[in-house]
Parts: structure tokens; C-alpha cells; sequence
């Protein structure tokens, strides 16, 4: 396992370097000069010369791609052109902000979408099937921005119940967890019940009725335990989801998380941000995945990593 | 090894879950300030708890310092206006009047020396007293920042200072602590208006010099009627009166900026009572307009600038086909169908409220048979293709190519919409790569020599227009030489007529009014044409 391990983030770093490179050349190819965005309104093309000079966008781009690795080794990623703070302390700033939202979303998605896909698989065909699969297919099609903008109406200015927007207490992220969580319940659910249903067919199922198993236990521990591995597989990707920000539910409730930074640092071309940024976005996913191939082999002992793996 | 593996998974899982719940529980932001928690509390009951006078101000993260000679947003404007002062301010109709100065400025006989005094014991909101020497530095910093130096281009000794050859603006002499002179290259009139800009405001140098990066993030000194308290990314700003201030001491005890990124949820704070001021945006102008309790609370100012397609003078070369675009925009339909009223359609590029600005003149017909006949003219009688590249930074730009594209069709116009990003839009106008586009300008000082800015001869290699007209230019020079208004208004609507109605090298689509909710407890707040936000004589009506 441990050798399993070493292997896997051994290739997150070829994974990171080849993002990262990718990325240079991408913001190299599309148009878009960042010393032009920040000098718009009147400087001559002199100034912008000496801009360009000052931030080391100068020299070629083997060899800026050079420096920057030469500093991303170190985690320093330098500093934002625009805003000059330091990109490893806007990265941990934001993400500060960004795990509380996605801690509470995922807990609500978790929670709410195992459960409602649990409670849809054992009543399966009846009416309450009907009804939560009804509501995670609105919860899977709606827009977030569109949820968001309902509860804001509703919960902050009508009942006045919770605040509108604002990031200062875990109140104020009741509303955006739940705007942001609503479409990844309703896909946990779907899943939850699709993968359930076929567990339940299975003949330990009915082994375990047969022994007289309580029926809670036949589901908890027989069932649902086994029907876990494509749940934690959908879990894992939208945990990624989370951890990297969404920019529009960071809009509406004016939350300056990750996702805000990602696109901020793009459309101001922001080189050691934006490259901060997807170092931070890609690592995320890396190691999101790895944690969930480890997951799997305590779900389910027949998989196996590392030596005799089969 | 399973076993272990298993616990030490467990536990990292453990320690996660309690990292994340406890983010949840502890907010690692900053604890609520007096204005923060007034701000939470709603308007009528901040001022009753705590019995301060606090503004509440939507407002957005501009994200960089708050530091005008760096940064030119407007976000920026709205605080530091309040807290940072230049020489002179333009008044609304354009009068220069002195602010940190004695007295106006003397103008030497071969107009090119300006003499200064400053007013004796002005104190920076750091008790410094402020000097000329101040003065020198500030205005040598707007030069040094690079992003508005150029405003100081005919100041003796700019060239050498902006290419750093040289470490000082020669042309700046301190005379003592309260006297000092700016002696000019060549004749600029409208110099005292520059000096009035928020660019050139002044700050203490010792303390400038100190901050280095930090000015305008955790420090933001200068003279104004407020002093700024902080700055914390993604939450705010704090300013609160300052009590050593050489005018009248504001009514307000302070102004509190909520950054709020989402102009509707600015809206629904607004309403829930949390924020007094929000901009608005024109599209949600009818919405507002008839909801009868923010209806009333609505107002609106007009900036001086406006909304013009440009041209690529290369590849739309022809002036015939460029006067036959102009003549296919139905601006009356853009006004009353896209900005529902709050916008007026352009009869010229320099807008009412400057010299130059020509009342007699007609508004630009919409006359899509005159277009077809002008293209036939210039041999494209059966249609001509239009690239239109339009800035997405800019949201009114795209219904406006919309409506364009559609009304072009009229006189054989096929418009192909292209958008872009801001930062395309900057490369495509420097390599020339916009052959139409939707552009906007508002004056930086209320002067024609700053509205024809983009225009003018030095620029237009650099948007992407090319356009070069000699008669033009020397109007333009002549017009920044004489300080006799009435010959500057003959100069300038001549050259508004070269640019607008005989080369066709913009067409101006329509000046807008810009429109904000605001408390009706609140009296006093100042919004002016150039988007300069004053609170000093704002107050809480009882």
C-alpha cells in the first residue's frame, strides 16, 4: 500500500509539471497582454516596455517557464501582478473561505442525497420514490446562481431568517451551502439509489433476510456498505468540486473564495496567480482521487494495491 | 499493516472533520468593527444602539490598493475621494476651485509657470502638517506609478522622469514649506483641471515612502474629511471622520464600504435595510422604477462621456462607408429599448457640460436608405460585411451589437458580433486588430482635451483606429494653448466636426445616466460627472 502510495503521488508531481506547463503555454497562446491591462488607460508604449522589464516578462519564455518552476518548487509562485500580494497567501486566504463553504456543502449533499437515495431505493416504485427522484432531478437541473438568488428572497429578505450574503459566521453560510449543495445532492441520491437497488437484488441480501437479520441492519450494514464504491467515486469528484471553488455561488453571496480567484486571475491574465491557482485546483483533484482509490480498499476488501494486486 | 493503515486513515479523516467543523464554528476573519456591526444591525437601528453615524456603502472588492496613482477603477474613487485631497476640485459645471490651496493659482505672463501657496497648517490624518515638499513627491509619484503620469507630460522635466534618466520633475520648484511653482514645457490651459484630478491627490512622503507596497492597503494617508481605518480583502473598507480636518468636520462619524460582489444581492441588502447607498444597474432600472417604495429612493447623475462605435480607419477606410454605419444606428431605439429611458442618443462625441460641446447640433439620423445609397457609392451596393468586436467587460456593449446587427440589415450591413475579454480587447486595439468596435470614454477632468483624449494623434495607433487627421490635431493643439473660453469653444466644435461629421472616425452612440438607490434619511451625498463620490456634507436626517 505504502509502496501503492509513493507510486501515485510520485505522479502527481509529473501530473502538476505538466498542468503547469500546459497552462504557461495556453496563457501564452490566447490573447491578452497583462502589462496592457494594467497600464489601459493612457500609458505609451514605452512605459509598457519598462512594465514588462520590471515583472520579467521580458526574457523568453523558456526561460520565464524556468523561473517560475525554479519558484514553484519552493512554493513561491511570486507575487499577483495587480493586487502584489503574495500568491501562496491569497491562495491560503481564499482557501480558507472556500473549505468552510465546501465542508457544509458536502456535509448537506452527503447527508441529505444518501439519505433521500436510501429512503427512494427501499421504497422503490412507490410513491415516495416518485417523489424524492422528482425532487433530485430538480435538484440536478436547476441552476445553482437560480437556487441561490430563491433562498436569498425567501430565507435573507422576506422571513428574514438568515443573512443575505456576507461570510463572517457559520449563519452566513447556510444559505450558499445549500444553493451549492442542492445539485450535488440530487446526483448522490441518484446514484445512492441506482447502486443500492442493484445491491439489494444481490443473493447475500437475501441470505441475510433468510437469517433473519434486522431489516435497519440488512440495509446499513449489508446493502449500503456495498453500494458505497460508485457513491464514494461521485462523493470524491464533487468533494474536488467544492474544495476548488464555485465562482457563482461566490458571486451571489459574496464569499472571496477560490473560485473568485481562478477567474479573477484569468481575466486579469494574471500569470502567478492563475498558475497558483490551477497548482492549487490540480492538487486538489490529485489528491481528492488518491484518497478515494485508498477508500475503496477498505470498502471492499477484494481490491487490493501494490503487491500482489491482482 | 492493514490494520494500521486503516487507523491512521481514520484518524486523518478525524482530525478533517474536526479541522472543517471548527472552520465552520470560528470565523478566521476579522471581529466585527462598530461600523461592521452596525452594519449588520440595519440602518435606523445602528444609529439608535450605538448612536454613530455610520454610511453603509455597497461596494466591490477592487482587489488592488487604494491608491488612485496606481489604480484608475472608479471602485476606488468612491473611498478615497473621501480621504485623500488634491490642490484644486472640479465642481459640477466645471469650475476649478482651490482645495488645499490659499488661494487660485497665479499663471505667469508666457502662461507657462503656475505659482502655488498652500494653506497654511493643513495637517495630514497622521498630524504631519502638509508641505510643498508633499506636493513635489505626490505629483513625482504620479509620474514614477506610470499609470497616469502622461497627465503630467507637459510638466518641464516629465521625459526625463518617466524614462528614468532623471529622479525628480524639474519642473517643480518648492520656494517653502507653503510656496512652490510648476513650470511647464509648453502652453496647457486646462493644467489647474488635471491638478484637480483624484491622480494627482497628495499625499505626506515620509509615510508614502514608508508603506512602500502596502500604501493603500494598510495605509492610506492624506488630508480629507475622512481617515481610513482599514482594508480587508473580500469584506471591506472602514473610514471615519477625522477630527483634525482644516474644513468643516463631516457630519458622519463614517463610512463603512461592504464589498458585495453581485449587483442583485447589493440590491436585496439594500432593501433589507443593511446598506444605504447601491449603485444600480440600468437593466433592472424598470424593476425598480415600478416598485413604488424604492421608486422614490432612486436617483441619478450623468457622467461626462459616453457610449461610440470606433473604426478601424485601414480596413473601414472609406469615409462613406463609415458615415453609412453611423447612419444605420437607430440610437433612439438602443435609448428606449436597452437602457429604458435613462439614456439619451448622441448628437456629438464631446457630451453637454464641457466646452466644445455644440447645442445646435441635430441628432444623428437613423437613415438606413441614405446608408444603402452611401455604400453604393463606395462600390458596395450589394452589402458590406462588418466585423464588430465588442469588450464583455462592458455588459451594455453586447445588446448594443445586437441591436446593431439586427438594424444594419436594413441598408445591407452583414454585422458579425465578435466578444472578447478585456484583456483580448487590450491586445486585439494594440495590434490593430479591431476594424469596429464598441468603445466608451468619460473625462478624467472636465475638459474637451480629456474627452478627445482617445482621439487625439498620439493614441490612435494604439486603439486600433489609425485615424490621422492634420487640421484635426492642430485644433487640438490650439485648443490646450488659449484660456479665452469662448475661442476654445469655436476650436473644439470645429474639431468635433472633422472627427464626427466629415471623417467619420467614431460614431457616438448615445450618453447614459447612471442610477443609485439611496436612504431617504441621507442628505448631503455628492455624486458628481466625473464619478468623484463626496460624503462630507452627508448626514442622517432625524
Amino acid at each position: 500500500m505504502f509502496q501503492y502510495i509513493s507510486k501515485r503521488l510520485f505522479q502527481t508531481l509529473l501530473v502538476l509539471f505538466g498542468i503547469s506547463l500546459i497552462t504557461f503555454i495556453l496563457l501564452q497562446v490566447v490573447p491578452g497582454d497583462p502589462v496592457e491591462l494594467m497600464l489601459e488607460k493612457r500609458a505609451d508604449a514605452q512605459t509598457i516596455a519598462r512594465v514588462r522589464h520590471e515583472l520579467g516578462l521580458d526574457v523568453s519564455l523558456p526561460q520565464q517557464y524556468l523561473n517560475f518552476l525554479k519558484g514553484a518548487i519552493h512554493l513561491d509562485f511570486g507575487k499577483s501582478y495587480f493586487t502584489k500580494e503574495v500568491v501562496i497567501t491569497a491562495l491560503v486566504r481564499c482557501f480558507m473561505v472556500t473549505v468552510k463553504l465546501a465542508s457544509m456543502s458536502f456535509l448537506f449533499a452527503v447527508v441529505l442525497g444518501v439519505a433521500c437515495g436510501m429512503a427512494a431505493a427501499i421504497n422503490r416504485g412507490k410513491w415516495i420514490d416518485s417523489v424524492l427522484m422528482t425532487i433530485s432531478i430538480v435538484g440536478v437541473s436547476a441552476p445553482s446562481f437560480w437556487i441561490a438568488i430563491i433562498l436569498q428572497i425567501i430565507f435573507g429578505l422576506k422571513l428574514d431568517l438568515l443573512p443575505i450574503s456576507g461570510f463572517e459566521g457559520p449563519v452566513f453560510f447556510i444559505l450558499p451551502s445549500i444553493a451549492l449543495g442542492t445539485r450535488y445532492a440530487g446526483s448522490i441520491a441518484r446514484i445512492t439509489r441506482t447502486s443500492m437497488l442493484d445491491v439489494i437484488k444481490q443473493d447475500y441480501i437475501r441470505t441475510a433476510r433468510a437469517k433473519g437479520v434486522k431489516e435497519g441492519l440488512v440495509i446499513m450494514k449489508h446493502a449500503l456498505k456495498n453500494a458505497m464504491i460508485p457513491i464514494i467515486t461521485l462523493v470524491g469528484t464533487e468533494l474536488g468540486n467544492m474544495l476548488t471553488g464555485s465562482m457563482l455561488i461566490e458571486r451571489v453571496f459574496s464569499i472571496p473564495g477560490i473560485g473568485k480567484l481562478a477567474v479573477d486571475s484569468m481575466s486579469n491574465r494574471d500569470l502567478p496567480l492563475l498558475e497558483g491557482t490551477v497548482m492549487y485546483i490540480a492538487f486538489v483533484f490529485v489528491i481528492v482521487n488518491l484518497l478515494v482509490d485508498i477508500s475503496y480498499a477498505f470498502i471492499d476488501p477484494r481490491i487490493r494495491y501494490g503487491k500482489g494486486a491482482n | 499493516m492493514k490494520k494500521t493503515i486503516k487507523k491512521l486513515i481514520s484518524l486523518g479523516l478525524a482530525v478533517s472533520m474536526a479541522a472543517a467543523l471548527s472552520a465552520c464554528g470560528s470565523s478566521s476573519g476579522p471581529s466585527p468593527t462598530t461600523s461592521e456591526t452596525t452594519a449588520a444591525a440595519g440602518s435606523d437601528a445602528a444609529a439608535e444602539n450605538t448612536g454613530a453615524k455610520i454610511l453603509r456603502v455597497a461596494a466591490v472588492d477592487p482587489q488592488v490598493a487604494y491608491d488612485m496613482q496606481q489604480y484608475t477603477y472608479s471602485l476606488i474613487m468612491k473611498v478615497t475621494d473621501n480621504v485623500v485631497e488634491s490642490l484644486l476640485t472640479t465642481q459640477d459645471g466645471g469650475k476649478v476651485v482651490p482645495t488645499l490651496l490659499a488661494k487660485e493659482p497665479e499663471l505667469s505672463d508666457d502662461m507657462l509657470t503656475y505659482s502655488f501657496e498652500l494653506i497654511d497648517g493643513v495637517k495630514f490624518h497622521n498630524g504631519e502638517t502638509l508641505k510643498s515638499s508633499d506636493v513635489k513627491y505626490s505629483l513625482e509619484r504620479v509620474v514614477k506609478k506610470q499609470s497616469m503620469g502622461s497627465l503630467l507630460e507637459k510638466v518641464e522635466g516629465y521625459e526625463a522622469l518617466a524614462d528614468g534618466s532623471a529622479n525628480e520633475l524639474t519642473g517643480i520648484k518648492v520656494i517653502d514649506d507653503t510656496h512652490f511653482t510648476i513650470t511647464l514645457s509648453e502652453v496647457y490651459t486646462p493644467f489647474v483641471s488635471v491638478l484637480s484630478t483624484p491622480y494627482c491627490g497628495i499625499y505626506p512622503a515620509e509615510a508614502c515612502e514608508a508603506a512602500g507596497d502596502n500604501w493603500g492597503k494598510t495605509e492610506l494617508i492624506g488630508t480629507g474629511p475622512f481617515k481610513f481605518d482599514s482594508y480587508t480583502p473580500g469584506v471591506g473598507v472602514e473610514i471615519s471622520k477625522f477630527d483634525g480636518y482644516y474644513g468643516n468636520v463631516p457630519k458622519l462619524d463614517g463610512v463603512s464600504y461592504k464589498f458585495i460582489e453581485d449587483a442583485n444581492t447589493q440590491v436585496l441588502e439594500y432593501q433589507k435595510g443593511n446598506i444605504d447607498y447601491v449603485d444600480v444597474e440600468t437593466n433592472m432600472y424598470p424593476v425598480y422604477q415600478a416598485d413604488p417604495k424604492l421608486k422614490d429612493q432612486m436617483h441619478m447623475f450623468q457622467p461626462i462621456g459616453g457610449y461610440y462605435m470606433t473604426f478601424n480607419v485601414k480596413s473601414v477606410s472609406d469615409p462613406k462607408i463609415r458615415q453609412a454605419i453611423s447612419m444605420s444606428i437607430n440610437r433612439q431605439a438602443i435609448c428606449e429599448s436597452i437602457f429604458h429611458g435613462t439614456a439619451k442618443p448622441s448628437s456629438s462625441f464631446i457630451p453637454a457640460g464641457i466646452i466644445g460641446h455644440d447645442d445646435s447640433l441635430e441628432e444623428f439620423a437613423y437613415d438606413p436608405e441614405g446608408a444603402k445609397a452611401l455604400l453604393a457609392e463606395a462600390g458596395y451596393a450589394n452589402g458590406y460585411d462588418l466585423r464588430l468586436t465588442v469588450n464583455t467587460k462592458y455588459a451594455t456593449s453586447i445588446p448594443i451589437a445586437t441591436a446593431f446587427q439586427e438594424q444594419a440589415k436594413a441598408a445591407g450591413i452583414n454585422v458579425t458580433i465578435e466578444q472578447v475579454d478585456s484583456a483580448a480587447w487590450s491586445d486585439m486595439r494594440k495590434s490593430g486588430g479591431v476594424d469596429a468596435g464598441v468603445g466608451n470614454w468619460y473625462v478624467d477632468y472636465n475638459d474637451p482635451d480629456s474627452m478627445l483624449y482617445p482621439v487625439s494623434d498620439s493614441r490612435t495607433d494604439r486603439s486600433s483606429s489609425f485615424w490621422h487627421n492634420e487640421e484635426f490635431k492642430k485644433l487640438m493643439e490650439a485648443g490646450v494653448q488659449t484660456s479665452d473660453e469662448a475661442e476654445r469653444q469655436e476650436i473644439y466644435v470645429k474639431a468635433e466636426h472633422i472627427l464626427s461629421r466629415e471623417d467619420y472616425a467614431i460614431a457616438p452612440i448615445y450618453n447614459e445616466s447612471k442610477c443609485y438607490l439611496l436612504n431617504p434619511k441621507i442628505t448631503g451625498l455628492v455624486m458628481d460627472s466625473t464619478f468623484r463620490n463626496f460624503y462630507a456634507n452627508a448626514d442622517f436626517q432625524q
